[in-house]
């Protein structure tokens, strides 16, 4: 039985593209310690593919603030957020134990992952952030704790957003909108943004 | 005094420390009467025990 041997297509992807990982670049950070209402990215580069943003221990967890993320400081509802969360109780179910939406901004709330360092966390993907075509889905947050009052313990919130704004996300605003209370880093604690190609 | 914004640039890769300006203000005025309102329509419609 015969078989044919085909040759290589020019082009397209190689080896390498397929085992390389991406490089992140950091692009910014705010860790300054002071007391600030609004923490602010700007001028991001749009020079990559996407953008992963790390937020730490932002809170002071006796707080309890209400904390947004809003894109391009566009408050017109152009950007629109459908959460979860899930939650895992100590007999090691996980359920989901709220949904929300319809915010001109991504709204985080302590079990988001916005609290102390170590204890808390919050990734978010930002997918295609420098494309300028509108209607499109932008990417995701994650955020994560461990440990709390009925440890072993663990809680994720996964939103997903569109945006229906046709610019590229160059600046990003995250801020607390609860009475008094404002963004204070712990040690270690900050906005990180990062750069993949 | 108005709220303090924090803002690190990218491109220059400088941080700025400052008061909000009067757009920034009004923007935060209505995220906070926003979010209060929605509390306050939670709380009414929590079942009371």
């Amino acid at each position: 039985m015969g078989y044919s041997v085909f040759p290589a297509p020019s082009g397209g992807l190689t080896v390498s593209d397929l085992i390389t990982e991406p490089t992140l670049t950091l692009l910014g950070s705010s860790t300054n310690t002071a007391a600030a209402t609004t923490r602010t990215i700007s001028s991001i580069s749009t020079a990559y593919k996407k953008l992963y943003i790390y937020i730490n221990g932002l809170v002071d967890c006796n707080n309890y603030a209400n904390v947004g993320v809003r894109f391009n400081s566009d408050a017109a509802n152009r950007y629109t957020y459908l959460g979860f969360q899930f939650k895992q109780t100590t007999t090691g179910q996980t359920r989901i134990v709220q949904d929300s939406a319809d915010y001109d901004y991504m709204n985080l709330t302590y079990e988001s992952g916005m609290y102390s360092t170590g204890k808390y966390y919050g990734v978010m993907e930002i997918e295609d952030y420098a494309s300028t075509t509108s209607s499109r889905k932008i990417g995701r947050f994650k955020g994560t704790h461990t440990g709390g009052e009925n440890t072993p313990y663990y809680e994720q919130a996964d939103f997903i957003y569109h945006q229906s704004s046709a610019s590229a996300i160059t600046s990003i605003d995250v801020f607390v909108n609860a009475g008094t209370a404002a963004l204070v880093n712990s040690t270690s604690g900050g906005i990180f943004v990062f750069g993949a190609k | 005094m108005k709220p303090i914004k924090i803002i690190f640039d990218c491109a220059t890769q400088e941080e700025i420390v400052r008061e909000m300006n009067d757009s920034e203000y009004a923007q935060y005025l209505i995220d906070v009467a926003a979010w209060e309102a929605k509390q306050a329509e939670q709380q009414a419609e929590a079942p009371t025990e």
